[in-house]
């Protein structure tokens, strides 16, 4: 009995640690968004989203780090993170606790036959098989799709949802404190 | 009534850990700046000020008359560095905007299928955890080539020792291969040593209709076609359609909670048959007297050798009072109605073993051409029961007896074990995890035959360090000497493992190659 619940304890402190990591607390910058974009530059923009205006929006992008203006008119569809219970993250619980559940199983089966190194990989393949099946769940759970999209729809999940303040360059976010470099809405 | 509250108790635990997995989802809303402040909750208040800085007030109240908000909190700039707490007025005209936030939970289908995976691997990891002896089979297990995941026989599963050597035959069912050679693996998948006399098969001429079938003692008949009851009866209900064809669907109970030998029975009606009748029996044990056995050698911990060593030298007499318990939950008793309303007993039908469903036929006494009231009794949940029917015997057949043409271990001849299995008086020892190909040439094309497989031979079990744990020789005392009162206090303990005890047998048998 006791082994049942420290496995249970294990397996419901793991998606409380994942999705604690995702969410620190308190929330203080802008949600993670991915913006679709058309028109002269189609293609996906991705990263926080720092303010949403009549006529642009602005990312914090990470690779490289950058903070990218778009127009608003060439954004068709926003995708906004929900939840913090990820797919990727719904694959490596699934994974978890079939790792976990094969180390067990193979101590249990160590004490009473041998041969059993199939034990583990059955085990991590059902862990894979169950966290594949949560994660396309999740792909589809863990983000706000947005289309139309416009400021006032989005501007909520923005770091400054008032719009850029006055007074203060959104280029000196990508960069260390000192540095400045104009935001330019793309082409 | 706890059955149904266990489950109860599961399905609560799947929905709480679904729950508890389920991820909150946190919302924005925002207020203009003159609006009044959002009442108090459990979130924080974020105050976005004109100049890009972030107020995050932990505890916030609106004064109307001053135009101020006043708080406490943390303050943050425009990178949302921390620049430190704050706690005062902040005036209306220098925020931009007010955000609140509301809380609410997420439910994807991810959520519940990742809780259910869980607490279903959690609970079958640590049932096999406490108790491995639920995880493994025993005796040499046999499979045909096309299926090598669910065994059509077991060898003599009552040969625990040496001096308790036995031949076993077991009918090998549907089993009709194209050709002339027929292929057996066997396999050792528990921590046992097998020591294997002789593997044979069994070949008689399939009849046009029906089939061969044998008794216990090892005779055998062809048979017409098996007549199904036209009433089953037992204390769970109706079990007719469960009982009526051989398709593995079983008819079963679970064991009484209080008392492992606690008596069941089945009542029969078959209708009037020409010429004699047998009672076809196709059955194995439920894994009740696994457990037992088991559980008692557990009890002997340390002096379990000592005990087998006393069976070797004086036989089932030196340990009479498992022995009784063993053939109380092994044996099924079997009824028919005398012209008196009388039950008259007529014999048994035993078949050792929970993994492979044997086929056995009882020959019955004249009925006198009327119907056929048939009563079978058992230990409870000790027995599943595949197909109960009555056949007409026919004549005596004589199997021819096939020995072993050839022997593969790993894709190559194994010439030593062949001559093993072929010499009587040496044995084809296996350990854990060793299998053999065992190969036989048949007369005639296999679809013209039916198989039986006879095998011989003994078996050690390994003492396994956990069970010395569980060593009682209190317990063991009250096995020896009063196994009726040992039953009833191993009766609690197999009904917690009882609900997955099946379930997991077949998922964890280990030692494969």
């Amino acid at each position: 009995m006791r082994a049942m619940l420290v496995v249970l304890c294990a397996a419901i402190a793991l998606p409380a640690e994942l999705e604690s990591q995702a969410q620190p607390a308190p929330e203080v910058l802008g949600r993670n968004v991915t913006l679709q974009l058309t028109g002269g530059a189609p293609g996906a923009l991705g990263g926080e989203l720092l303010a949403a205006g009549a006529d642009s929006a602005w990312v914090l992008a990470l690779h490289p780090r950058r903070v990218v203006a778009v127009p608003m008119s060439a954004v068709s569809v926003a995708t906004v993170r929900r939840h913090g219970l990820t797919a990727g993250k719904g694959l490596l619980w699934g994974v978890a606790v079939g790792v976990l559940s094969g180390a067990g199983l193979t101590a249990a089966c160590s004490q009473v036959s041998s041969g059993c190194g199939g034990v583990m990989v059955g085990s991590v393949l059902s862990g894979l098989l169950w966290g594949g099946l949560s994660a396309i769940s999740f792909a589809y759970s863990e983000r706000w799709r947005i289309e139309p999209v416009a400021a006032d729809s989005i501007a909520r999940f923005a770091r400054f949802p008032q719009g850029p303040p006055v007074g203060l360059r959104l280029d000196d976010l990508a960069r260390p404190e000192g540095d400045s470099m104009p935001a330019r809405p793309r082409p | 009534m706890a059955a149904r509250s266990r489950r109860w108790h599961a399905a609560a635990m799947v929905v709480v850990l679904g729950l508890a997995a389920c991820p909150s989802v946190r919302v924005p809303e925002l207020y203009a700046p003159g609006s009044p402040a959002p009442a108090r909750t459990s979130e924080p208040l974020k105050v976005h000020l004109r100049s890009g800085h972030l107020l995050v007030l932990d505890t916030w109240s609106d004064l109307p008359g001053d135009s101020v908000l006043q708080g406490k909190g943390t303050r943050y700039d425009a990178r949302r560095q921390v620049i430190g707490p704050f706690a005062g007025r902040i005036a209306r005209d220098s925020i931009a905007l007010l955000e609140a936030t509301t809380v609410s939970t997420a439910h994807p289908v991810g959520s519940i299928l990742l809780g259910t995976y869980t607490v279903l691997a959690g609970a079958v990891t640590a049932i096999c955890l406490s108790d491995p002896k639920s995880c493994f089979g025993s005796c040499p297990t046999f499979y045909v080539d096309a299926d090598q995941d669910r065994p059509v026989a077991e060898g003599f599963s009552a040969s625990v020792a040496r001096a308790l050597e036995a031949t076993d035959v077991d009918y090998l069912g549907d089993i009709h291969p194209a050709g002339k050679t027929f292929a057996l693996t066997m396999r050792n998948e528990a921590l046992e040593t097998h020591a294997v006399r002789s593997v044979r098969l069994l070949v008689a001429p399939r009849p046009a209709l029906g089939s061969v079938v044998g008794t216990g003692d090892g005779r055998f008949y062809d048979a017409g076609v098996p007549l199904a009851p036209l009433r089953c009866t037992s204390s769970a209900g109706d079990c007719r359609d469960a009982v009526a064809r051989r398709d593995g669907r079983e008819w079963w109970t679970r064991a009484d909670s209080s008392d492992l030998g606690a008596e069941d029975s089945l009542d029969l009606l078959f209708p009037a048959t020409p010429g004699p009748a047998a009672l076809l029996v196709t059955a194995r044990q439920s894994l009740l007297s696994t457990y037992v056995f088991y559980q008692s050698l557990a009890y002997a911990g340390s002096r379990a050798g000592d005990l087998l060593a006393a069976v070797e030298t004086a036989g089932t007499s030196a340990l009479p009072g498992p022995w009784q318990m063993m053939r109380r939950l092994a044996r099924v008793e079997v009824f028919i109605r005398g012209a008196d309303g009388a039950w008259v007993p007529v014999g048994a039908y035993e078949e050792p073993g929970p993994i492979a469903a044997d086929e056995q036929v009882l020959p019955l006494p004249d009925s006198g051409g009327g119907p056929v009231q048939v009563r079978l009794r058992f230990a409870r949940g000790a027995w599943r029961f595949d197909r109960l029917a009555l056949v007409s015997l026919g004549a005596a057949v004589k199997p021819a007896a096939l020995e072993p043409a050839r022997v593969e271990r790993d894709g190559r001849p194994d010439t030593l074990a062949l001559a093993r299995l072929l010499d009587p008086a040496r044995y084809l020892v296996t350990y854990p995890g060793e299998w053999y190909r065992i190969v036989f040439s048949l007369p005639h094309d296999g679809r013209e035959l039916e198989f039986f497989l006879e095998t011989t031979g003994y078996y050690y079990e390994w003492m396994r360090t956990e069970w010395l744990r569980e060593e009682s020789p209190a317990m063991l005392t009250l096995v020896a000497t009063a196994p009726a009162v040992a039953l009833r206090l191993m009766a609690p303990g197999y009904a917690r493992l009882e609900p997955g005890f099946e379930r997991l047998f077949w998922a964890s048998r280990f030692g494969r190659r």
